[in-house]
């Protein structure tokens, strides 16, 4: 019996770099609807800023529409490049306020809840504020490496290109990173829930 | 593994996916209606690869050149004139009062004899010594010696052995 294989996607990104280099918005609308998620998501994770990383993934894509063929695909993916120009944004904003980004409460309001009752809607937002607090308790290089391998789930290679970085730089901070996590009191202090299959090891293993 | 060790693994696990599931339900704000576009403009041309010094005074070196050239024709055409043969002549009676500096080679003044025992003996200190002497030496040292001039000094330096006993001589300017 022949193995179920799906259909190949078609990579469109090429198609849409040429429409975007000749003037289409619906090319940019396109792409920014498919890739500006991860991106913003990997500011928001790193910097724990909604409004800094909403400018950071604005810069990115304005990067874009200014210089589509800045984008070099033998270097990587249109995702990690505009990742990589998000992340150039976040480390000037860092290095101009003089200290590192830090989580606020504002962002920790506004990230929604799906817990069904109001007492455990509180706790549960207690535990996400202490959470992130730990996450954002970690050196720049080690908390870049977590949200990019453990919370987003990218592939080792791709991850150490956006952090410029070699491979076996990003393994040793992604460790470093899991370890001094582990030993936070927000982490230390949580009872240990009951493992789930999709919790049962840290993620991004793949490389 | 230890008992410790699973239980802070999967506590970190378990941290891990609630943050990822925490970010993954945040959305970026939607694109804004005026984004700057490229779009269309074309890029600025690359610039020229190589050693851009090289580029910028290729062109430099190419004027210096012709600049060069139009001097030496000028000064061909003028070489001709009488006021350029004044020039001339102003200039060599010019290097006739102070000629140029110019030296002689050492001309021995001690015989063979002391030179060859000199050689033998132990190394000793000399000295070089500044002096003037009546131009009619010149005669004396072999060297071509004009009578006109006789009254002058020419300057010249002394090779001295540590005893005070002059072995070589050398008309600084002759």
């Amino acid at each position: 019996m022949m193995p179920f294989v799906p259909w190949p996607t078609p990579d469109d990104t090429p198609a849409l770099l040429q429409a975007l280099a000749a003037g289409e918005r619906q090319a940019l609308e396109t792409l920014y609807r498919r890739l500006a998620p991860a991106v913003y998501r990997y500011a928001l994770g790193l910097s724990g800023d909604a409004s800094l990383a909403a400018d950071a993934t604005h810069d990115a894509f304005a990067a874009l529409a200014e210089g589509p063929r800045a984008f070099d695909p033998a270097l990587g993916t249109l995702g990690g490049w505009l990742a990589g120009v998000a992340r150039h944004t976040l480390l000037a904003r860092q290095r101009r306020r003089g200290r590192e980004v830090d989580i606020d409460d504002d962002t920790l309001d506004a990230m929604p809840d799906d817990a069904a009752s109001p007492e455990r809607c509180l706790v549960r937002r207690q535990d996400l504020s202490q959470l992130w607090a730990a996450l954002h308790a970690l050196p720049w290089a080690l908390r870049e490496a977590v949200v990019l391998v453990d919370l987003q789930e990218r592939p080792y290679a791709e991850a150490a290109r956006i952090a410029g970085c070699e491979l076996n730089t990003l393994r040793t901070r992604l460790h470093r990173g899991r370890a001094r996590l582990a030993e936070h009191p927000a982490l230390r202090a949580a009872p240990d829930p009951a493992p789930s299959p999709a919790a049962s090891a840290p993620r991004g293993e793949q490389a | 593994m230890t008992l410790d060790n699973r239980s802070s693994m999967t506590t970190l696990a378990s941290a891990l996916s609630e943050l990822s599931a925490d970010l993954e339900r945040q959305q970026p704000p939607p694109l804004p209606r005026r984004f700057p576009a490229s779009t269309g403009v074309p890029h600025p041309a690359p610039r020229p690869r190589g050693w851009p010094w090289f580029n910028r005074w290729v062109h430099a070196g190419a004027a210096l050149c012709a600049v060069g050239l139009l001097a030496s024709v000028v000064l061909l055409v003028l070489g001709d004139d009488p006021a350029g043969d004044a020039a001339r002549q102003r200039a060599a009676l010019a290097m006739r009062a102070s000629p140029p500096l110019m030296a002689t080679g050492f001309l021995p003044v001690a015989g063979g004899d002391r030179w060859r025992a000199l050689s033998r003996d132990e190394p000793t200190a000399a000295w070089l010594v500044s002096t003037d002497m009546p131009r009619e030496r010149l005669a004396a040292l072999g060297l071509p010696f004009d009578p006109a001039r006789a009254d002058e000094r020419v300057k010249a330096e002394l090779l001295m052995h540590a005893s005070g006993e002059v072995l070589a001589v050398r008309v600084v300017q002759p």
